[in-house]
């Protein structure tokens, strides 16, 4: 996983953590989630990413990635 | 060919009843070319079957379907199936395919350390979206088919005589193909919706070991 150096800027941090707020709380009502085998529900998901665990450090980094992927077109390229 | 797959698909809740029957069709693969399938469906899928059969069958692809962690990798009602304690001698020369939360991330290259040819797997969090309105029917669930038939590939094209490295990038190459389809406005607002946890599942399949290795 990159070590996204981006998120020690506490602003970026904050942007980033709206973006998934956001994001996730406009999931579409007729998806479940799960994450390991486990079902795990909206809230529990914006719960990890408020409190900054392991899970909702994840996302974010995710996050990030998603967006730095796609501004650089790499998220198009195969292999 | 005489090959022989042994795959773990525990059912005891929603999400690894969508593996179990997802499975099925890398069931109906191996069947169809001739490879003997080991299926520890379901409450076979316990840590006690799975050494044995290992040890009595010794097959050459190991397909694993289940909760994991770093180090370990879950069966049925999460019993550990597969950790550090039992790699070296279960694995050997084997290729594995784990479907499931981070067990790429040390138990991956842990096994290829104890002898293991090659591993697939994922470093961090496997997330798996589904449709509630289909979740008695597994199968015909379209939004979780995006997510299971690139995530198959691995299996299945190492069961058509892919070698790893080729496995991991069709899944690859799938798991992308269905990106683009669900962040184009073909999608629908549940597969667009879901399209970032797809891209998460992407970022993190890791590979490790003999790329070249095959069945």
């Amino acid at each position: 996983m990159d070590n996204f150096e981006e998120l020690r800027d506490e602003g970026l941090q904050d942007y980033i953590k709206e973006l998934v707020v956001a994001r996730i709380n406009a999931l579409s009502k007729e998806l479940e989630i799960s994450v390991g085998g486990e079902n795990i529900t909206r809230e529990e998901i914006l719960k990890s990413v408020m409190e900054g665990n392991e899970l909702g450090r994840e996302v974010i980094e995710m996050q990030l990635k998603f967006l730095r992927d796609i501004s650089e077109g790499k998220i198009y390229q195969s292999g | 060919m005489g090959s022989v797959l042994l795959l773990t698909r525990p059912n005891h809740d929603l999400p690894t009843t969508y593996l179990y029957h997802w499975s099925e069709l890398v069931i109906k693969e191996a069947s169809n070319k001739g490879i003997k399938v080991l299926d520890l469906e379901g409450k076979k899928a316990n840590k006690s079957q799975f050494s044995s059969y290992i040890s009595k069958n010794k097959p050459e692809l190991l397909f694993l379907n289940g909760h994991g962690a770093k180090d370990c990798v879950g069966g049925y009602d999460n019993e550990i199936l597969l950790d550090s304690s039992n790699c070296e001698a279960l694995l050997k020369g084997k290729i594995l395919y784990v479907r499931s939360c981070e067990a790429g991330a040390v138990l991956g290259p842990f096994s290829i350390g104890k002898g293991a040819a090659a591993f697939i797997g994922y470093s961090r969090s496997y997330w798996l979206i589904r449709s509630i309105s289909k979740s008695t029917r597994p199968l015909n669930d379209s939004v979780a088919k995006l997510f299971l038939e690139p995530s198959n590939q691995v299996p299945i094209s190492l069961i058509k005589g892919r070698n790893v490295k080729e496995s991991y990038d069709k899944s690859q190459k799938e798991m992308r193909r269905n990106f683009s389809y669900m962040i184009s406005s073909k999608a629908s607002i549940e597969e667009r919706d879901a399209a970032f946890f797809l891209f998460a599942n992407l970022s993190c399949q890791v590979m490790y070991g003999q790329g070249t290795a095959k069945l």
